[in-house]
């Protein structure tokens, strides 16, 4: 929908002005952020008198963040794979099943995400625990897992509804088998949609507290090496930290539209 | 026969098999283990299996605990309120005025989304601290003759880092829900007699309701159960239910009491769940 | 007896209590061009589905070849199909998308592409077999479709309304390019269409179907001017309806009287069983009827007030009014009518009707 040419003068300043007041609203504190971890000083003060390098050289030789920073990407990585090799095949398994279990199990499928994830991480806890499992980031792989399991289970589902079922029929009806099928026809189809909920897991995964918090053993991730920082006080190491993942993440989702829109000239 | 019908559906039934057996092992057994455990007693440092409902008693008569839940819901009631609100203009400006700058904005809108949620509630802190930079900027302009303490450690800084951690969750399905409304029906509308607002009221508002109930929902269900933001930028009488869950599998180690809080939480959320289905199935139905 | 590439045997297919073929036989020839026509809802789909394997019908037995491939999947079945919006792979290019099907039946890369260009050329795409697939025409992608069918040699190829997106010229265009493919290559054709003309215009033989039954099957002339039933009547051909009650029982017709008090006589052909008092239901062609010159001379005459007269370019229809409230059409070239025929708009004219041209058919009976 976009307006016509007729629309108001005063309604489009209207709402340009609010549109530009919530974009301050989302960006001032990023920008600050920013800022402050180019301050020099110990303690944060406005306006900034001395700019520097020191908190990111700071990073450079924090061998615990480096090994939490380590530990969230195996953590991230092991979760797109887990993620996508379960949900990819999940996905296909409930399009076959229509009518009221089908839709019953595509419900449930939801749970994880709408559960608030604290509630997950204890319940998983209360399993492991009962099962004698110790904590590790192994049990966090699997509770992030869980989490994120219906993320790419409806982005590939939701695919696949749109999915134009004549196609696999016409590459059945040209003599391949449904495995030949999957890997020439649809995949290539659902790439898309692959590429695009492995890309979301992985940063969310990266970022992930409430489920970490209760399954991670001694081992840190970046985000509860970060919390266990906050706990202590403010350090302006924590902006250094916090302006590189902004940036880290400005850069996959250019990464990610460039890629979609490869995507698209090719369809 | 049904043999017949069997080798037919063999595949159907593989599937079912698989997601069935999923969801039980992964989704079914840790969440019945949650309301299990909710039953069972503790003695001083041992937990013991039971079937007391004693645990719930205690979450509904204990002031503490209705009071935490109170809380809970008015924060979450006021985000949702806000970023509603605030959320929708956005939405609107960028489906129907934005014109070329529309991708860009849209960019914009879902960076904040893959930064880290740890980080921007954290942002706050340093915003609205004593030392922070809004009190620098009061002081040094002259509005406050000191740094005001109350923007910190409070509902108003808890509420604050909320909607602006989850502002564009209302916004992005509200946009998807315009742009997918024909420009048709708005100049059908027009030429049909409507004023601009009237065609906003009858015609375009009911069909972005779903989107609206659905980030709505989505918003209220995260902030109610969120734990990181109050205990960053809560004070001490600003817990929310996630903390007091988390004490009881910390410190306070009394798991079936936090079993049963979570159970709370659960049927809550599943509640406003089948509330914003509901609204969002009867409007798209009786209006759309 | 004719050799049959396809054979179905008493197939009935059932989707829960619908029931969608009933007890359905029919024996397609090698070589011919067969045509499943009728409405949507009648089967036709259904029963191109269970030829090329994509549906297993509940009762009945498929052979291809003689041989029963009830449970062979559509895959391991030398049948292809030309999908109605074409199917083609969105991911492919027109010449990826040509070779596709013979990658299965393991020949080399080189050797699939050679033989992806010469099907191209047949169907006069040669120059875009790099193309993206997605970049081509409705009618260009109706061509690949085609060519990437019949790579694969298949013993029957079946096509299910592949030209209902197309514009009407084009339609009409790529009709004869069918027909002659079919022709050329002498590769059995099944053919699935809603539209009449198609059907008359390409095919060998035609099958009328409705609810689930072939109401007829026959080559296009015995459709057209020999309907069986009040069916393939109606639905074959544009026709005028004319309901009456037989009064007169003779040698080889009967005489109806229609409501205006007119009566007709009409052949009996195979619909022997028409006694005295049978409602009846006449079908008679427009372009059967004419204007007559001279009222005494003719028989089978009925009184028409006309109501309207629509320019088709060498043809006028007109619009006829018989007695209250039965309204008929009559095609003919303009050149053939009486002149100022314009200026009896609203006044009544004779019209005849050749027994010949007129169809009875005993009404209310279950079809």
């Amino acid at each position: 929908m976009s307006a016509g040419g007729g629309a108001s003068r005063g309604a489009r300043w209207t709402f340009a002005a609010a549109a530009i007041l919530i974009f301050l609203f989302l960006y001032a504190p990023i920008a600050v952020l920013v800022a402050f971890s180019f301050q020099e000083s110990q303690v944060l003060s406005w306006p900034i008198e001395a700019w520097s390098f020191r908190w990111y050289r700071l990073l450079l030789e924090d061998r615990e963040l480096q090994q939490a920073l380590w530990n969230s990407l195996m953590v991230a990585s092991a979760c797109v794979t887990v993620t996508t090799l379960a949900g990819v095949p999940l996905a296909l398994a409930l399009r076959r099943l229509r009518g009221r279990l089908g839709r019953f199990l595509e419900q449930t499928f939801l749970l994880p995400l709408i559960v608030p994830q604290f509630i997950t991480g204890l319940a998983l806890l209360i399993v492991l625990n009962r099962s004698d499992i110790g904590l590790s980031l192994w049990t966090v792989i699997l509770g992030q897992s869980l989490v994120w399991m219906p993320i790419v289970v409806v982005q590939v589902h939701a695919r696949l509804q749109r999915f134009d079922a004549n196609l696999e029929q016409a590459s059945m009806d040209l003599g391949a088998n449904r495995l030949e099928t999957f890997f020439l026809v649809m995949l290539p189809n659902l790439r898309t949609a692959v590429v695009g909920s492995a890309l979301l897991v992985f940063t969310l995964s990266f970022d992930e507290l409430p489920v970490t918090f209760f399954l991670t053993g001694a081992e840190n991730t970046l985000p509860m090496h970060i919390w266990s920082m906050l706990r202590i006080g403010i350090t302006p190491e924590i902006n250094a930290i916090a302006s590189l993942t902004v940036g880290a993440s400005v850069g996959l989702i250019l990464l990610g539209v460039w890629l979609l829109a490869k995507d698209r000239r090719r369809l | 026969m049904w043999q017949a019908k069997l080798q037919r559906h063999r595949i159907e039934i593989v599937c079912a098999i698989a997601a069935i057996g999923y969801l039980v092992v992964f989704i079914g057994l840790p969440y019945a283990n949650v309301f299990a455990f909710s039953f069972w007693e503790k003695d001083l440092y041992t937990l013991r299996p039971a079937l007391s409902p004693e645990n719930y008693a205690r979450a509904f008569t204990n002031d503490l605990y209705r009071q935490v839940i109170l809380n809970s819901a008015e924060v979450a009631t006021i985000v949702t309120l806000v970023s509603s609100v605030l959320g929708y203009l956005l939405a609107y400006y960028l489906a129907v005025y934005a014109e070329r700058w529309r991708n860009l904005l849209f960019f914009l809108l879902i960076v904040p989304l893959w930064t880290s949620f740890l980080l921007r509630a954290y942002i706050w802190k340093i915003i609205l601290g004593r030392n922070g930079i809004l009190n620098s900027a009061l002081t040094q302009a002259g509005v406050l003759d000191q740094p005001a303490s109350f923007l910190l450690y409070n509902k108003f800084s808890i509420s604050i880092a909320l909607i602006y951690i989850f502002l564009p969750f209302v916004a992005l399905p509200v946009y998807a829900a315009l742009e997918k409304i024909p420009r048709g029906y708005v100049e059908a509308s027009a030429d049909l007699g409507s004023p601009p607002w009237a065609t906003f009221w009858h015609v375009v508002f009911p069909l972005t309701v779903p989107g609206l109930a659905a980030g709505a929902m989505v918003v209220f269900c995260l902030s109610f159960g969120d734990f990181i933001t109050p205990s960053l930028l809560g004070g001490t009488g600003d817990i929310m239910i996630a903390n007091v869950i988390i004490a009881q599998f910390g410190a306070a180690y009394d798991w079936p009491f936090g079993s049963a809080l979570a159970i709370l939480v659960l049927l809550i959320v599943m509640l406003l769940v089948g509330l914003s289905v509901w609204i969002g199935r009867t409007v798209s139905r009786g209006r759309a | 007896m004719m050799d049959a590439v396809v054979r179905l045997d008493r197939v009935s297919k059932r989707f829960g209590s619908l029931v969608v073929l009933d007890d359905l036989s029919l024996e397609v020839r090698r070589g011919e061009f067969l045509t499943l026509l009728g409405e949507s809802g009648c089967g036709k789909t259904t029963t191109l589905r269970i030829i090329s394997g994509f549906e297993e019908p509940t009762d009945g037995a498929v052979y291809l070849n003689g041989r029963l491939v009830n449970a062979v999947p559509a895959y391991r079945r030398r049948v292809n199909t030309v999908f109605q919006n074409y199917a083609l792979f969105p991911h492919m290019t027109v010449g990826e998308n040509v070779e596709y099907g013979l990658r299965f039946d393991r020949v080399p890369r080189r050797e699939r592409r050679r033989l992806a260009e010469e099907m191209l050329a047949r169907v006069g795409l040669a120059d875009k077999i790099d193309r993206q697939s997605t970049a081509l025409s409705g009618g260009q992608m109706q061509r690949v479709a085609l060519a990437r069918a019949l790579i694969k040699k298949p013993e029957v190829l079946l096509l299910d309304e592949p030209l209902s997106a197309l514009d009407a010229r084009l339609r009409k265009e790529l009709q004869l390019e069918l027909k002659r493919t079919q022709r050329e290559t002498g590769i059995t054709f099944v053919y699935v269409t809603h539209d009449q003309e198609e059907a008359l215009v390409m095919s060998d033989r035609i099958a009328v179907m409705e609810r689930g039954h072939i109401r007829q099957l026959g080559r296009p002339d015995d459709v057209f001017e020999r309907p069986e039933t009040l069916f393939v009547a109606e639905f074959v051909g544009a026709s005028n309806k004319l309901d009456g009650r037989v009064v007169e029982i003779r040698h080889n017709s009967v005489i109806v009287a229609l409501p205006s008090g007119d009566r007709l006589e009409a052949p009996t052909r195979s619909a022997g069983d028409l006694a005295t008092g049978t409602d009846v239901r006449l079908i008679v062609r427009p372009e059967h009827l004419r204007v007559a010159a001279d009222s005494s001379a003719a028989t089978n005459v009925v009184r028409a007030v006309l109501e309207d007269i629509i320019y088709l370019g060498s043809d006028r229809k007109l619009t006829l009014r018989v007695g209250e409230r039965l309204r008929i059409e009559l095609q003919e070239r303009g050149d053939r009518l009486p002149p100022c025929l314009g200026t009896r708009l609203g006044m009544t004219v004779d019209i005849e009707i050749p027994p010949d041209a007129l169809y009875a058919f005993r009404k209310g009976r279950g079809e």
